[in-house]
């Protein structure tokens, strides 16, 4: 899982960010969209920046907004949560699909914020902080309870 | 709604899932609008943080002192509580599955304060070891802290999470699959 992660999903996490969500975050061509910079901050690529024309140094860091590619530590510990207890089953498959379809949804609530419409970005945020906690920490326990109740069923006695 | 009925019924799941979101959206709001502006919330956490830290670090540290949200282990070594560090997001995240997910009330009012009460120890003795990090380890400081949050409040809050899910509503019946005494019936309380 760890060889999966540092050698497929973290190279992919920055190409995301650098090729795919940049130019198209980039491309963007609205007067709200024009009043702000996208940067990628210092050695974290899987990160974009989008700043206020008009912040200040005093000012930058509440009003920036950041975009950051789905999988991060909150689908990695989970994952290998469940590879440990599922060794043979590919939950984190699953996990991961649940984490992707949360990345695309939440990046189209990034755009609409960075494009149209302020409050989009509080939308981004709670996708990324809450909505992303509760799939890394719900589909582990659900998937661990499903495995015990599998566990405690009774074995049906072979019939004659 | 029962914790076995989670696992077998779909509606069940989602009405489980909608409520745990929305108990968050609620929380997300209130601490964005109202909260967050006003500051005392924070200030308040961060500083009981700060001051329990001092304290578990001062038998080991002749030099710590306390400034606010400012702990220094050392003159060289320090840190702030900031608001994203003072665990208050860990705590909702915990109060809302509590709430959310199958249970007796009567559980829940010793079960809530009782895991607060562990996710705030977790956060001091988080804060702890990165201030001896940041004194004996300066150049490790950025990357410990960077995962260390997201990992130790995950794992206490997995285990919290775990915990209710066997306990929230009583005996052998909060175990999805297994016939309790009344062959599986919910508790009257149940949510």
């Amino acid at each position: 899982m760890l060889v999966a992660y540092y050698g497929a999903v973290r190279p992919a996490r920055v190409w995301l960010a650098e090729d795919v969500a940049g130019p198209v975050l980039a491309s963007l061509d609205t007067p709200r969209a024009r009043s702000y910079e996208l940067q990628q901050p210092p050695r974290r690529r899987s990160v974009v920046w989008a700043v206020p024309r008009d912040a200040t140094p005093a000012d930058v860091e509440v009003r920036r907004a950041q975009w950051a590619a789905p999988l991060g530590a909150l689908f990695l510990m989970p994952a290998l949560f469940l590879v440990a207890v599922f060794p043979l089953r590919l939950y984190w498959l699953a996990l991961l699909g649940y984490h992707a379809v949360l990345g695309v949804a939440s990046f189209a609530a990034f755009y609409v914020g960075l494009g149209w419409f302020e409050p989009a970005f509080m939308v981004y945020e709670f996708s990324q902080t809450y909505v992303a906690e509760t799939i890394s920490l719900v589909v582990p326990l659900l998937l661990w309870l499903a495995g015990r109740r599998a566990q405690a069923a009774p074995v049906p006695e072979p019939s004659a | 709604m029962t914790a076995r009925s989670l696992l077998d019924d779909n509606r069940a799941l989602w009405v489980f899932l909608a409520k745990m979101v929305a108990a968050y959206a609620v929380w997300f709001v209130i601490y964005d609008l109202w909260l967050l502006p006003d500051g005392r919330l924070d200030a308040w956490l961060s500083e009981g943080v700060a001051a329990a830290t001092g304290a578990v670090l001062a038998p080991f540290y002749d030099t710590v002192v306390v400034d606010g949200r400012t702990i220094w282990a050392t003159p060289q070594a320090g840190v702030i509580i900031e608001n994203g560090c003072n665990g208050l997001s860990a705590l909702s995240l915990f109060v809302g599955f509590v709430l959310a997910y199958p249970g007796t009330w009567a559980r829940r009012a010793w079960f809530i304060p009782a895991g607060l009460a562990l996710i705030v120890l977790t956060n001091i003795a988080r804060c702890a070891s990165l201030l001896v990090v940041s004194d004996l380890w300066p150049q490790y400081f950025g990357s410990v802290h960077g995962l260390h949050a997201i990992a130790v409040f995950y794992v206490v809050i997995f285990i919290l999470w775990v915990v209710w899910a066997n306990i929230g509503e009583g005996g052998r019946a909060a175990e999805p699959g297994v016939p309790s005494a009344g062959g599986g019936a919910a508790p009257a309380l149940a949510a």
